[in-house]
């Protein structure tokens, strides 16, 4: 055991069991997976993802490269995980990844033997040829060999979940400067979110041996956000990382709710997505370590020097038995001097630089520790670390260690505020990137701006949150930052041991070297953007936040220009990995997106439906009747007792507009191609309109119901699109005219009753008074009246179908009363409900267009209204109509097909060749857009769009599917199937 | 989705019941009994209806997402000149009455689904599918929103601090809405009544 006998903030009351590899293991409440591998002495926790060398863990948060692992079991099994970052519980199960068969013994690791064949580019140079090997076999086996883990492929059992928040200041990060932001923001009285990725917060407050303002850095953290919670203008959120920055101070937050847990609990999402919408923002991230260049820098037992000091402190975890440190600067010396402190063996503190504050060198002297000032490692040993060669000027020197800890300085995390393009500066003074040009709103504070002394950064942070909260007028005198002391932060920049033995890693988790580095470079691949593509440097999970810097510094050498002038790469969001499932929330499976009903729904399901989506309507498809065999046998009963007798289907869905207003009727003619201000009161009239290029926008029929009032229905897909496209004319283009439109969709439910005996059908449900006679109520009429003893109605005499029919129009409350009505009062009928089914083929017999012709390609000509079109007014789109492409005689028009044969099927999406013509796209001539099997002929029949369809009435010709396999002999003949002149219609 | 979820049909609105964790961190209420209409106006009568208002009704119409309750009628403000009525019976006649025709008047009873929604974290679930802030210190009694909720076109206003939020949802939609109420109110536990 490697756990520390006292210290730490771990919680030795609670101890938890877990199992890494199938081996069961201890750990404590407030450990992270990491600390308790080390608590447990398993230094070698996966496999690299191109060499699978054995890696261990490298740093203490999320940033790390190396301890990727596969968390959980079965439908929960979730690989990649950062076991720097899970928050241990009871049962946790662990696997590592990337290995066969075997962690410790791996097969694949025989490919680090071939990396001098294997660096950058290799896939580029080494599988060019033959080409068609890329598919079959490169691929497969690169991507067998090179990778992460493996993920569950059963249905994710876990709830997700989105949320808004809105503040004043968000303060992201809880560290000293972020701690101290939030609090000057809260006390001078901002509503303020505080977000922090870990579960403890207090950032290194919780990790260094620290005082402020007397106490121990940890005891001042969990005051200040004891206070903090306690404020009812604040909300502090642990365990959630805000990923991005976004337009208008919005930003995006993962909160991880019950990740903590090995099932979140019952009815509580595992995440939750939060959108926060922040006026101001104060970014107190920290700072992440970099590591050293140098040969086998990758070894286990190589580790952070910050991440050492967290495990011992935090975790009371030593992370090896003799350690010696390396370094360039100053930071790295107090974790040497943590480690004695504790009772840890420190074999040396190795330091770059010839000269160091006297402070350190003299601690370390009192401390016993040995110092190699002016050193380097150059190479190590062990599969886990056992020993290191340092070189000073004195010669090359053994130490026998377990544990290197390494520093080459410090990189702020400034990752957010360059998510809005902002290109950050190079400070040559700290070696690191500063922020640039923040996102609105959005100050640093802390190391995250380059402030890496504790005193420093607990005062910016206490301005930081004063300023923003100024800034959006909350003025109070910010408290006078608490006492603390700024420690040395001296650094020398320095990134790479030149004189190394063996592979030198930059990005531990892409497996790039130094060397892969230097092949970018003589390949011409030196701008930062390139030398990422081609090397993967900085790529998958972790985004490089600890290799950037260091490998663009590698590429500056050799380029032989400075940092500033290489720049880095472009920062995007989300700054640590998000389950896309977090993104979808709630709206998985049926809840997709809303499941909208029919007034008649209910009745529907009675009566035995089959339900089908379109659009987000659920509508009656067919209603099944025992013994029929299929849904085609059941339509075509549908659709024999419609047309003999009678048959009613919903048809609320239709988008139900009502126009109110001096000005309707010429708004209409405005935006029909044909006339609506002549139409009498209580007429109604089919009427096309176009987009403004002059293409079939969408049909339907609008009644005129008074002087001033029409009601316009649209297609079920188009409803929200036309009341936009209306709105729109009158508001933009048209305010002078008095129209007041209003959206009376879901207030009506509408019945279309059809078929020769609908007029006695109705006659029972309506009450008396009303003359329902042919001269009373004509085809295309329209009237207001009451059914079912009272309830007011409209009713259309208008007919999709073909078949006298009638459309009633009830309050949507009485809509499932109304189709109980119909139905009884159409017993002595044979009365047949049907579906869109039904509908379908009896407009296709009918030759009335529907989605398949509107298709937004296609002219009120085309589908034979060019006649409707009126030329005495100006419409939408009838100049663009009118453009000569448009007009061409040649363009396909709209047609009927008859199989020659009489028994083949027809397919919708065939492709119209001439007879003896090879099915080739160089002899289209037009497609089938509806088929239907036509009951009223006994055969399938088909609606298509020909070139010059409508004058080759008589003419055979292809109908090709090769996609199914069709080859069909059609007949052109007139679209309309059945009843040419309309005499059912007018009975 | 949580699980419990997947027992009730898409296309129905969840029945009335006891829903997720122990409690009643939020309660819903459908409201039936009210009528409902809606004015349109265009803007150069705005002004006339405003006087009718104040003259028949004695209430002045909100200018802006507010609600504006007399004795037997209200109007909540939800667009330039657009505004839904609510009352008792024989709702739309009396507003057609004495506003037609300064402003369009459409019956919406049948087209709208009222829910009352209450409860200690009715705040906490709403903010799970609103995009808009109902902080108390923001959105106050008299406030109106037309807004959407989880994919869902609502308007919906605060009747009193308790808090009480009455939300107006379009009839085909109230199945959906139920859904996403129920599963954000899961963790604080939903009554539905």
């Amino acid at each position: 055991m490697s756990r520390l006998r006292q210290g730490g903030l771990i919680d030795r009351s609670r101890p938890l069991s877990f199992s890494f590899d199938g081996r069961s293991l201890a750990g404590f409440a407030g450990d992270t997976l990491a600390s308790a591998l080390i608590a447990n002495d398993v230094a070698l926790v996966g496999r690299s993802f191109k060499y699978h060398r054995p890696r261990g863990i490298f740093s203490a948060g999320s940033e790390e490269p190396n301890a990727l692992v596969e968390l959980g079991a079965g439908a929960r099994r979730e690989p990649n995980t950062r076991a720097t970052t899970v928050e241990l519980y009871d049962g946790l199960i662990a696997a590592s990844q990337n290995r066969w068969p075997s962690l410790a013994f791996d097969l694949f690791a025989i490919n680090a033997l071939l990396s001098p064949l294997l660096g950058a580019g290799f896939y580029y140079k080494t599988f060019m040829w033959p080409a068609k090997a890329w598919e079959k076999i490169y691929e497969p086996a690169i991507r067998r060999a090179a990778g992460l883990g493996r993920a569950s492929l059963e249905p994710d059992p876990d709830a997700y979940e989105k949320a808004h928040a809105f503040c004043d200041v968000l303060v992201i990060g809880a560290g000293p400067a972020g701690l101290m932001a939030a609090r000057a923001s809260a006390r001078a009285g901002a509503r303020v979110i505080l977000a922090d990725e870990d579960f403890l917060l207090g950032g290194r407050l919780n990790a260094e041996r620290c005082e402020v303002d007397g106490e121990a850095g940890s005891a001042f953290a969990a005051n200040a956000v004891a206070e903090l919670a306690s404020l009812p203008n604040v909300r502090v959120f642990s365990r959630t990382t805000v990923f991005g920055v976004y337009d208008s101070g919005i930003y995006g937050a993962l909160e991880r709710v019950g990740d903590h847990l090995a099932e979140p609990l019952a009815y509580a999402p595992r995440q939750r997505l939060w959108r926060i919408v922040a006026k101001r923002a104060v970014l107190a991230a920290g700072a992440t370590e970099r590591p050293i260049v140098f040969g086998g820098n990758d070894r286990p037992g190589v580790m952070a020097a910050q991440a050492v000091q967290t495990y011992l402190n935090r975790f009371a975890a030593m992370p090896a038995r003799q350690i010696a440190l390396f370094a360039n600067n100053d930071s790295a010396w107090r974790v040497g001097l943590d480690i004695a402190r504790a009772g840890g063996e420190v074999a040396a503190i190795i330091d770059i630089r010839r000269a160091v504050a006297p402070t350190l060198t003299e601690e370390a002297r009192r401390l016993g520790v040995r110092i190699l000032l002016g050193g380097q490692v150059v190479s190590t040993s062990g599969k886990r670390l056992r020993s290191i060669k340092v070189a000073t000027e004195k010669g090359v020197e053994r130490l026998s260690v377990d544990g290197l800890a390494i520093s080459g300085g410090f990189s702020p995390n400034l990752h957010l505020a360059g998510h809005h393009g902002g290109r950050p500066a190079w400070k040559d003074d700290i070696a690191a990137f500063v922020p640039g040009r923040a996102p609105p709103g959005l100050l640093v504070a802390g190391a995250a701006a380059g402030r890496f002394g504790l005193a420093a950064c607990l005062a910016d942070g206490v301005e930081k949150g004063a300023m923003a909260a100024r800034d959006l007028g909350f003025h109070r005198k910010p408290d006078a930052p608490p006492r603390a002391e700024d420690e040395a932060a001296a650094v020398e920049p320095f990134w790479r041991v030149g004189a190394s033995r063996g592979a030198a890693f930059v990005d531990f988790q892409n497996d790039v070297t130094a060397k892969d580095v230097q092949i970018a470079h003589a390949e011409g691949f030196r701008a930062v953007e390139h030398l990422k593509r081609y090397t993967t440097l900085g790529m998958a999970t972790d985004q490089g936040k600890t290799s950037n810097v260091t490998g663009l510094a590698i590429m500056a050498a050799l380029a032989g220009r400075s940092i500033a002038e290489t720049g880095a790469t472009t920062f995007r969001p989300p700054y640590t990995p998000v389950a896309i499932a977090a993104f979808a929330g709630h709206h998985r499976g049926k809840d997709f997106r809303p499941t909208r009903p029919t007034p008649t729904h209910a009745w529907a399901e009675r009566q035995g439906a089959v339900f089908v989506e379109t659009g987000l309507w659920l509508r009656a498809q067919y209603f099944p009747r025992a013994g029929e065999r299929d849904w085609l046998e059941s339509v075509t009963r549908e659709v024999k007792a419609t047309r003999a007798s009678v048959g009613l289907i919903d048809a609320s869905t239709f988008g139900k507009i009502d126009l109110q207003g001096r000005d309707v009727g010429a708004f209409l003619d405005r935006v029909y191609i044909n006339t609506f201000s002549t139409l009498p009161i209580g007429k109604v009239r089919y009427g096309i309109m176009l987009r403004e290029d002059g293409f079939v926008m969408d049909d339907g029929t609008t009644a005129r119901l008074g002087e001033t009032h029409y009601l316009m229905t649209t297609t079920t897909a188009n409803a929200a699109k036309i009341y936009q496209h209306l709105e729109f004319c009158l508001q933009k283009l048209w305010p002078e005219l008095d129209v007041k439109l209003t959206s009376v969709t879901e207030q009506w439910a509408q019945i279309a009753l059809a078929g020769p005996n609908a007029r006695r059908v109705l006659r029972a449900v309506i009450d008396a008074g009303v003359d329902l006679s042919n001269d009373a109520l004509p085809y295309m009429g329209a009237r207001e009246a009451t059914v079912m003893g009272g309830v007011k109605a409209r009713l259309f005499r208008v007919s999709f179908s073909g078949e006298l029919g009638y459309e009633i129009a009830v309050p949507a409350r009485h809509g499932e009363a109304l189709a109980n009505a119909l139905m009884e009062a159409g017993r002595g009928y044979d009365i047949a409900p049907y579906g869109v089914e039904a509908l379908s083929v009896m407009r296709i017999e009918k030759g009335h267009v529907s989605g398949p012709e509107l298709n937004g390609q296609t002219t009120a000509r085309d589908l034979g209204f060019g006649r409707l079109a009126s030329a005495k007014k100006h419409y939408i789109g009838r100049v663009m109509a009118d453009r000569p492409a448009l007009r061409d005689p040649a363009r396909p028009s709209l047609a009927g097909f008859k199989p020659v044969d009489r028994v083949s099927r027809l397919r919708a999406g065939a492709h119209f060749t001439a007879l003896g013509k090879p099915a080739a796209i160089e002899h289209d001539e037009g497609h089938m857009t509806s088929v239907a099997f036509s009951p009223s002929l006994g055969h399938w029949i088909g609606l298509g769009l020909l070139a010059r369809g409508s004058e080759r009435i008589g003419e055979r010709m292809r109908a090709c599917d090769p996609v199914r396999g069709g080859d069909v002999e059609v007949e052109i003949c007139s679209p309309v199937f059945v009843d040419p002149d309309g005499e059912r219609l007018r009975v | 989705m949580f699980d419990f979820l997947t027992r009730f049909p898409p296309a129905l609105v969840i029945p009335p019941g006891r829903y997720g964790a122990a409690g009643a961190g939020v309660i819903a209420t459908r409201i039936e009994g009210l009528e409902i209409a809606s004015l349109a106006a265009a803007p150069d009568r705005i002004e006339e209806l405003r006087g009718r208002c104040r003259a028949d009704f004695g209430l002045d119409l909100p200018a802006g997402p507010r609600r504006a309750a007399g004795e037997d009628v209200e109007f909540i403000g939800v667009g330039p000149g657009r505004w839904l009525a609510l009352g008792g019976e024989g709702l739309e006649e009396r507003l057609r009455s004495r506003l037609s025709p300064a402003a369009a008047i459409c019956d919406q009873s049948d087209g709208l689904i009222l829910f009352d929604l209450t409860g200690p974290r009715l705040r906490d679930t709403l903010a799970k599918g609103l995009a808009i802030d109902i902080d108390p210190s923001v959105f106050r009694p008299g406030d109106a929103a037309t807004t959407a909720v989880a994919l869902i076109g609502v308007t919906f206003w605060l009747l009193d601090e308790k808090p009480t939020f009455r939300f107006a949802v379009p009839r085909s939609y109230a199945p959906a809405f139920s859904r996403f109420l129920v599963a954000s109110a899961a963790e604080f536990g939903c009554v539905v009544s």
